[in-house]
This record gives structure tokens, sequence and C-alpha cells, in this order.
């Protein structure tokens, strides 16, 4: 009889000791930024505690804020060397932060890769473009072509960590992969607060990290035609970007002019409505979707290939096609 | 004495091996919704995380209690009461509608998305 309620006591002593540390369930948090790189930023998130996801949360606000800054263009702050500053200066050389080294090797990549289609050297042809969509009216050829005079990467050069211009009138803008490259910093910035399972979303760059208690983040691809989806995507650890013609635009008589524009035409390339691009990279999946943009099927498929990603393209006549791999992700 | 301690021993993982799958089966079961939208005549009053347990006073006509990731009606200032009656929901697409209230509890979840591109 003792021996039994002996057996009973460690049954109910094992359960005790395995039932709790299983049933902590993690929550869903959720947070909202406006102030980054001109778009809507969310941090989603499945904790153990309130305090934990306000930890890893203050880590993602704190790095994309820092890379906000150094990557912005349009202003200079005290006490930091950023793009704003370094297009003002570059003429004679400016000493940079690593992080705009490292971006700026990204972008060597894909220059190089894309025989000169993703070019951060386009500065001074975006600037005119960003500043027509503001107002709505279509730049003027003479001022793009004049703009472009000294706009390649080629006559940008960098080297122990200084970046200099070939030109002091030439200038950088980072839009293409800039999102992509502080999503993958500020990730990292949440797993070192001990956060794993994620979703940071900058304005449809979208970083996933981990899983849901119940299964695979789930990614809606935007149908550009209407309201719903293209189709959904179910990743873990991977990036999925999409760049399309309906993001940034403005329209004069009836014609759409987006923000993607063709270094070698000057104007918003036309060969498709949107490209998707799923790679485990964040950085990578940034500047694969605007280079695919702006290439033909099989060249992007190529570097696809190259960077281990897959693709869906969405062809200006409204038909897709998509990379061999890319069906596996799809729900 | 040693093949008794053998037979324990077997007990007891059996036993905390039922009692994870239970657990685990349980977890799954429950993971299927995300949220619960609450309409009120045709509008969307609020939606709130099945995830976080509350309670809501929907426009004073009845009382929606989210406890342990399951939503049902703890009061209702109408007649019948049906909807207290109604079994707590939980997973996606589930719904519990009080008609005279014109209120529609509906778990969201499982089909959406997280993000967008």
């Amino acid at each position: 009889m003792k021996r039994v309620i002996c057996r009973a006591a460690a049954l109910l002593l094992a359960a005790a000791l395995f039932l709790p540390s299983c049933g902590k369930t993690k929550k869903r948090y959720s947070v909202t930024y406006t102030e980054f790189f001109d778009t809507v930023t969310n941090f989603t998130a499945y904790c153990v505690s309130e305090s934990q996801f306000d930890r890893a949360e203050k880590a993602v606000r704190d790095k994309l804020g820092e890379l906000h800054r150094l990557f912005d263009i349009y202003n200079e702050y005290d006490g930091t060397v950023n793009l704003a500053t370094v297009n003002r200066l570059a003429g004679d050389g400016v000493p940079v932060p690593e992080a705009i080294g490292d971006l700026l090797s990204v972008y060597g990549l894909f220059w190089y890769d894309t025989g000169g289609l993703l070019d951060p050297a386009l500065g001074p042809v975006l600037r005119i473009w960003h500043d027509c969509r503001e107002k709505g009216v279509l730049p003027d050829t003479d001022a793009l072509e004049a703009a472009d005079e000294h706009a390649s990467f080629n006559r940008v050069f960098m080297s122990d960590g200084v970046v200099r211009f070939e030109y002091p009138d030439m200038s950088l803008d980072v839009g293409a992969v800039a999102k992509g490259y502080a999503s993958g910093a500020a990730a990292g910035a949440a797993r070192n607060a001990g956060v794993s399972d994620f979703v940071l979303d900058l304005g449809g760059n979208v970083l996933v990290s981990g899983k849901k208690p119940d299964g695979d983040w789930v990614v809606g691809v935007t149908d550009p035609t209407g309201e719903g989806f293209i189709t959904k995507l179910a990743v873990t650890d991977a990036s999925v970007v999409t760049s399309g013609d309906y993001q940034r635009y403005f329209e004069v008589d009836g014609v759409r002019y987006h923000h993607i524009i063709d270094p070698f035409t000057l104007m918003p390339a036309t060969r498709y409505r949107a490209v998707t691009v799923i790679c485990r990279d964040p950085a990578y999946a940034d500047a694969l979707s605007t280079s695919l943009f702006l290439m033909d099927e099989a060249g992007g498929a190529a570097l696809c290939r190259k960077y281990g990603a897959e693709a869906l393209w969405i062809r200006a006549d409204g038909t897709i096609s998509k990379t061999e791999g890319f069906s596996s992700y799809e729900r | 004495m040693k093949g008794n301690a053998k037979r324990d021993l077997i007990l007891v993982a059996s036993v905390v091996l039922v009692a994870a799958a239970l657990f685990c089966a349980f977890r799954v079961s429950r993971g299927e919704g995300t949220a619960v939208e609450i309409t009120v005549d045709g509008k969307v009053y609020g939606t709130y995380p099945l995830d976080d347990d509350r309670e809501i006073d929907v426009d004073g006509r009845l009382v929606v209690s989210i406890k342990d990731g399951r939503a049902s009606v703890v009061s209702s200032s109408c007649r019948g009461g049906d909807c207290v009656r109604e079994r707590a929901i939980s997973r996606a697409g589930e719904t519990i509608v009080c008609l005279p209230g014109a209120v529609i509890i509906r778990v969201t979840g499982g089909g959406e998305v997280d993000a967008r591109v």
C-alpha cells in the first residue's frame, strides 16, 4: 500500500514538473512605427511575456532609427556622418560608418551582376523624379540627361572605409536596398534580445523569423489589379520583398509614373506590374526585387539561381511567371 | 525490487509522454484562431486578440468574454439569451450570432495573412 502511494506521488510529481514548463505559451504582440524609411513598419512577435516583447521591440526600434539616420539622404544629424554628408562632401572623400560601407558593398555586387541596372549613383536622376512625384508633374528630359551625366557607380571609389566621388555633383540614393539591409540588422537586434519568432514588415519588405505556435508565418502577395492576393506564401527564416508599380507613383494625363527608374532610359521600367522575391538574406532579397524589375526574365532567373532566391513576375499584361521553386512556398 | 523500480520508471515515462501528447494536441487545436471580430449592426465594433483574456461590453447589448483562447457571451440584455448558451468559440470562422441584438462574434485568423508584400 505504501509503495502504491509512493508511486502515485512520483507520477503526480512528474506531471507537475512537466506541464508548467511545457505550458509556457507564447503570446502574440505587435507594434507599428511610422518614423522610419518613409513607410509603415510593423513588428509582430510571439513572446513569453510583455516585458520580453518590450525589450525586443526597443532593440528593433533603436536599430531601425540608427540606420534610418545613417541612410537618410535628405537630412544630416549632429555628430553623425550619414549619406547626406557623403553626398555633400564625397568629392573630397569621406570616412563612413561601417553600415554605409556594408550597404555599398551589396550594391557593388548587384551593380556588377545586373550590368549597371541597379545603381545607387543614380541619385541625381532619382532626386528629379522624387520632386516631380511630389508636385505631380513630368520631369524635363534635358534635366534628366544632365543629371545622368556622372551617374554611375564606377565613379564611386571605396577603400579603407573612405567613400570618394569622381565628381562632386554625384550623389547616392540607396532606396533599393536600405530597407532590406535595415530589416536584417533589426532582426539581429531582436534575436539578441531573446526573441526569434517574429515578422518584421517595413512597408512590404517582410522579414520572417521562426514560426508561429500554430505553424508558418503567412505572407500575402498583393494583386496589383485588385484588393486581394495573387498568392499566399508560407515562409520561415527568409525575406519576401515585392517591387511594384503601385507602391509609389503619380499620374499625369491618365498615365502612371512609378518609382523604379531604369538607369538607361531614365524612365520608369515597364516590363512588369510587380516582381516578388523570396531570399534568405534580407539585403539580397531587397536588391533582387528591384534588379529583377529592371531585367528580362531569363536574366532575373539566372540571378535568382546565383543567390538561391525564388521569384514571381506579374507582367505588364497581367500574366504570371515563376521560378521553379517558387511554388513550394505557396499554400 | 529491481523489477519494480524499472516498472515504475516505465510508468512514469509513459504518463509524461501521454501528458505531453495531450498538451500538444490541446495547443494545436486552439492555435487556429488569432482574433475575435465583433460586428454590431453590420459594422465592425472591434477586433480583439484571442491571446488576451478580457471582457468586452458590446454597446450595452451583451458582454463577450475572452478567456484561455476562447470567446463566449457571458450576459445579454436581450430576452432570449440564446447566445449566452452557445458554446465558446476558438477556431477561425466560428461564430456566435445574437440576432435580437444584431451582434456577430467571429473568430478570424487561420486563413488570414501575417503580412503582405
